[in-house]
């Protein structure tokens, strides 16, 4: 059967459901209806027909399967926590399906999951693809749309850009580029461009949730990224998954856990849920959703008051013997200004010394007179905080019996060495930062920061790049990428986003431009951006290759480019991506920078966007460096991802020389700018939305929202090669709770608080803490039988962490009650 | 000696992520809602695949993947009225040829491991092959080589040298429901 392009224009859904489109038919015209098995383009039948005679073949020797097929690469950019090369199988301009592709100087490292391959049938589901340019007909949510020329998208956009600069300065006009694809052209084009105009555009981690876990990792370690490699766990005797399900998000390093443990490691999982990685765990300690960082105070007490800590390790490399004022809690300096030293106790010549002093073994305890004023050192302000955590009260406050506390504190003491992998799982909370800053502590006081089989780890962004003496010039030329001309980029954080959008204040936002982003679905409180923060938009452009619940309420609709149909390039030291298009885009697509390209020619910036999207990554490589020594582009792009020679594939660890990025280079455990907030030293604070509250009377369930085996966001949604694992969301929920309510495995269950509702089926498991609820993150309204998990969620600013940097949204931070519907 | 593709699976690294099913239905194109792998409860087979064993908190969670078992001794292969379903000389992948087969169904009652089942659109009985045909060419079936948790070792069980085999051996590993007297190709840990 033979389709031809139709010419008229396209009536997008008027029903509400997203995934039911109204072809006009005409002639030649196929309609797209399938819903489940392989997408129904016509093209793909001949396929089918042609795999299946290969496959059932009685021919006495089979023939090569793979004659006929050629192979791609794609950099997979999605924001799990793994990069994974992939390699798709392609026939006639279609991925027929997606594997693992190399990555050079490691043979054992290949790796792509059941949601990359699934992607890869996506990219040809003319369903769920924005196929052309869309303008919206009927009102914002409508899912009315009309088909419109490229021309008049980008002439009506940059006319209605113009307006909002005109009207409210550029800086009203903001872009909104998330994690939906990470490489480097598509996540930074929309920012880029932003700067060429002198916008708006919107510091990422705060409001999508990750940003708890920056924090706690800059309070304690000064960076936000830093992590053992995986396979350092053989060096280990205990692994720790605090908060981290690796199977499901983290993909690529689970063949090393499991190794790991056959290698003699136990592998405890703290989760509130019986996660996927639990299947290969030797313990679970099911804790109370966001006590985490209760539990590793307990666990320190447990430690300090049986005198285990690492002393020695503690006074060498972290702030544990700087001397603290009693009258204010500031840090005693050696002097004025940044460069001060900070001072510690030399029990030697008992005087207060530079913590920079040769020769001096400060005192880790103790209580001093220094000029007159009572100093104790910052171990003591830490194990103040640390002593309330009997096991008693840890015990209370977590959920877990006091026995298993102390099990696992001894445990963990006694491993020597024992490895930790945090998990955001723990910061989507209202006090983000504390898990991280907490359970990093409880690392370093047992001395396994920067040791083999140890640390406690947030994974991705461990650079492997062995330094080359006398070489000063960078490996990339990001110089004509980073100019955007007489302008700069208004970067602001996300975390204030509604409100400057409803106040207009600091930033009368007027236009948003959203690219790889579904942004109503996963940021937090679905019904308050829909109610209060869009109708304060004049103008918003949603960029997406596949109809997203945020491009129903868009005023313009622009078909992107998926990551199998255009140039990009990704720095994943020590390997770079090159990705090069495997399959012609779909319908009108384009490319994010093509997009921007367009737009920037019609508001007077075109010069600064004169490359095509090839000579943008050809541009990135400075072959000067040794970096490329042997470099061949074609070759690179080819394969898909070049081994840096000058990169390190062996194991390595994070810390080794007890020197952090800190203000003192030391661990930090007391920081003396949040003693106005009474959080000096790593503790632990209610959630918000507390069960114990008064709130948690009406409402007194904790309702998680975990990242599941289907899903990295919403880009996996409702795939059909996908729906044998499951075709819609559903709540777990203990039986203890379910008897409570009368409901029954597989019942439709109504969840509800004071912000919004949704339904949909119920799994009573004996695998998630009583009194907590879980569904996974991503799913689309179209899948829920009502409403969306994301009305229940809520974006509330907290000043702690808006003093540290921005509020990380609290997605777990919430309470709602579960009603059989 | 002819060769027996074989398969052994180990358990105690699989996390259950379904990679294996997908990819199988992906890569070959399987039609419909069919897939030719699935993943079972391993401890207790009446509960979903998810359903943890024990009573919070005392629980544990672990999978079975499931493909054809490619038997010595195929029910399904016995009981094909066409002769449709057999068994190859050359590898011991039990296959079906659908040119052949009239979609009886006779199979799909007949396997005591529910694995043939009926392709609808086609009228046909469609299962796993073992993907003979890629390891005849030196490729590793698609669900071995998709694994992330490399928890699936694919080769000649009559070659005691293999990795299989050894595998196997060193593993103590056994086929899954062994009563079923049919003498199946692919082991469990």
């Amino acid at each position: 059967m033979e389709r031809t392009e139709s010419k008229a224009p396209v009536e997008f859904v008027k029903d509400g459901k997203l995934t039911r489109r109204t072809f006009v038919k005409g002639a030649g015209w196929i309609t797209v209806t399938t819903a489940l098995g392989m997408t129904g383009c016509a093209s793909q039948t001949n396929g089918s027909e042609e795999d299946a005679t290969e496959n059932t073949s009685l021919a006495e020797t089979a023939g090569d399967p793979e004659e006929g097929f050629s192979y791609s690469s794609a950099c997979c950019s999605v924001n799990c926590t793994s990069r994974c090369h992939l390699r798709a199988r392609v026939k006639d301009d279609r991925i027929y399906t997606v594997v693992p592709g190399q990555m050079p100087g490691r043979d054992d490292y290949a790796n792509a999951c059941l949601r990359s391959m699934a992607l890869g049938t996506r990219t040809h589901d003319e369903n769920v693809r924005v196929m052309y340019p869309m303008k919206r007909t009927g009102k914002r949510g409508s899912g009315e749309f009309e088909r419109i020329t490229w021309e008049q998208a980008i002439d009506e956009i940059a006319a209605a850009l113009e307006a909002s600069k005109e009207a409210y300065g550029s800086k009203a006009c903001g872009f909104y580029s998330f994690t939906g694809n990470l490489s480097k052209l598509s996540w930074e084009a929309p920012t880029r461009f932003a700067g060429c105009y002198g916008a708006t555009a919107f510091d990422i981690e705060g409001i999508m949730g990750d940003h708890g876990a920056t924090m706690g990792m800059t309070l304690t370690f000064g960076q936000g990224r830093g992590a053992h490699d995986t396979r350092d766990y053989m060096n280990s005797n205990l692994v720790v998954l605090w908060g981290r399900n690796v199977a499901d998000t983290h993909t690529s390093e689970f063949r090393y856990l499991v190794k790991a443990r056959e290698n003699g490691a136990k592998i405890v999982v703290v989760d509130p849920r019986l996660c996927s990685t639990a299947a290969i765990a030797d313990e679970w300690i099911p804790i109370r959703a966001q006590t985490d960082p209760a539990l590793a105070l307990g666990m320190m007490n447990i430690i300090i008051s049986k005198d285990l800590h690492a002393k020695d390790w503690l006074i060498k490399n972290s702030v544990g013997p700087f001397l603290v004022r009693e009258s204010d809690g500031a840090l005693l300096r050696d002097g004025e200004g940044d460069d001060a030293a900070w001072m510690v106790w030399d029990p030697a010549t008992e005087t207060a010394v530079a913590n920079t002093t040769e020769g001096v073994t400060p005192s880790l305890s103790g209580t001093f007179e220094v000029d007159g004023e009572t100093c104790r050192t910052a171990f003591d302000h830490l194990c103040d905080e640390v002593s309330k955590y009997t096991l008693e009260y840890t015990s209370e406050i977590t959920g877990l019996d006091p026995e298993i506390i102390e099990n696992f504190a001894m445990e963990y003491i006694n491993a020597k060495p024992a490895g930790i992998r945090m998990g955001q799982g723990m910061q989507r909370v209202y006090n983000s930062h504390s898990p991280f800053r907490t359970v990093a502590t409880l690392a370093a006081i047992a001395g396994y920061i920067g040791i083999e089989g140890g640390g406690a780890s947030h994974a991705g962004g461990t650079a492997s790049i062995r330094s080359t003496p006398g070489i000063t010039i960078p490996a990339f030329n990001y110089e004509e990428w980073a100019n955007t001309g007489e302008n700069a980029v208004n970067m602001v954080k996300s975390s204030t986003l509604y409100e400057q959008i409803i106040n207009k204040d600091p930033n009368p936002i007027d236009f948003m431009w959203f690219a790889n982003s579904n942004f109503i679905n996963m940021s937090p409180d679905s019904n308050r951006i829909i109610n209060e923060v869009l109708p304060n938009i004049s103008t918003i452009v949603t960029v997406d290759p596949y109809w997203t619940w945020t491009a129903k309420y868009s005023d313009y609709v622009l078909p992107a480019c998926n990551y199998w149909e255009k140039w990009d390039f990704l720095d994943r030291s020590p390997w770079v991506f090159f990705q090069s298009p495997t399959v012609t885009p779909i319908g009108e697509s384009k490319s994010d920078v093509e997009i921007m390209s367009l737009l920037a020619e019609k508001v007077g910036l075109g010069d600064l966007w004169a490359k095509t999207d090839e000579e943008w990554v050809r541009s990135f490589v400075n072959e000067e460096h040794p970096a490329w020594e042997g470099f061949d582009f074609d070759k690179a792009v080819e394969e898909g991802i070049w081994g840096r020679p000058d990169g390190i594939y062996d194991s390595q660890i994070v810390f080794g020389d007890g020197v952090f990025a800190t203000p003192s280079t030391k661990f930090t455990f007391y920081n003396d700018d949040l003693v106005e907030f009474e959080e000096e030293v790593p503790c632990y604070k209610p959630m918000l939305e507390d069960p114990k509250s008064e709130l948690g009377e009406k409402y007194p369930l904790v309702f998680l929202q975990y990242h599941d085996r289907l899903n990295v966001h919403t880009q996996h949604i409702g795939i059909p090669a996908l729906a044998g694992i499951a075709d819609e969301p559903w709540l777990e929920m203990n039986p203890v709770d379910a008897k409570e309510r009368n409901i029954s495995d597989g019942d439709i269950v109504s969840i509800t608080n004071d912000r919004g509702a949704c339904k949909m089926k119920v799994l009573l498991t004996e695998g998630i803490v009583p009194g907590t609820v879980a569904t996974q993150s991503g799913w689309t309204p179209d899948y829920t039988i009502e409403g969306n998990y994301q009305t229940l969620t809520h974006l509330t600013l907290n000043p702690t962490e808006e003093h540290i940097s921005q509020t990380c949204t609290a997605f777990y931070d919430v309470l709602v009650e579960v009603e059989k519907a | 000696m002819a060769k027996q593709y074989g398969m052994v699976v180990d358990t105690t690294r699989c996390m259950g992520c379904q990679t294996c099913v997908v990819t199988c239905k992906i890569s070959n194109d399987i039609p419909g809602d069919i897939y030719w792998g699935h993943l079972l409860n391993r401890d207790n087979e009446d509960a979903s695949p998810y359903q943890p064993v024990g009573t919070y908190p005392n629980v544990t969670m672990n999978f079975r993947p499931t493909l054809c078992n490619h038997c010595a001794e195929p029910a399904c292969v016995e009981t094909c009225p066409t002769g449709a379903m057999h068994k190859r000389d050359d590898n011991g992948a039990v296959v079906v040829d659908q040119e052949v087969c009239i979609g009886c169904g006779t199979c799909v009652k007949a396997c005591p491991y529910e694995i043939p089942q009926l392709d609808t659109e086609n009228s046909v009985s469609s299962k796993c092959t073992m993907c003979f045909d890629r390891q005849d060419n030196d490729h590793k079936p698609w669900c071995v080589q998709a694994c992330p948790a490399e928890a699936r070792i694919v080769g000649d069980l009559n070659d005691p040298e293999s990795e299989v085999s050894k595998y196997i051996a060193e593993k103590g590993a056994k086929p899954y429901l062994e009563e079923n007297n049919t003498t199946p190709s692919v082991y469990y840990v």
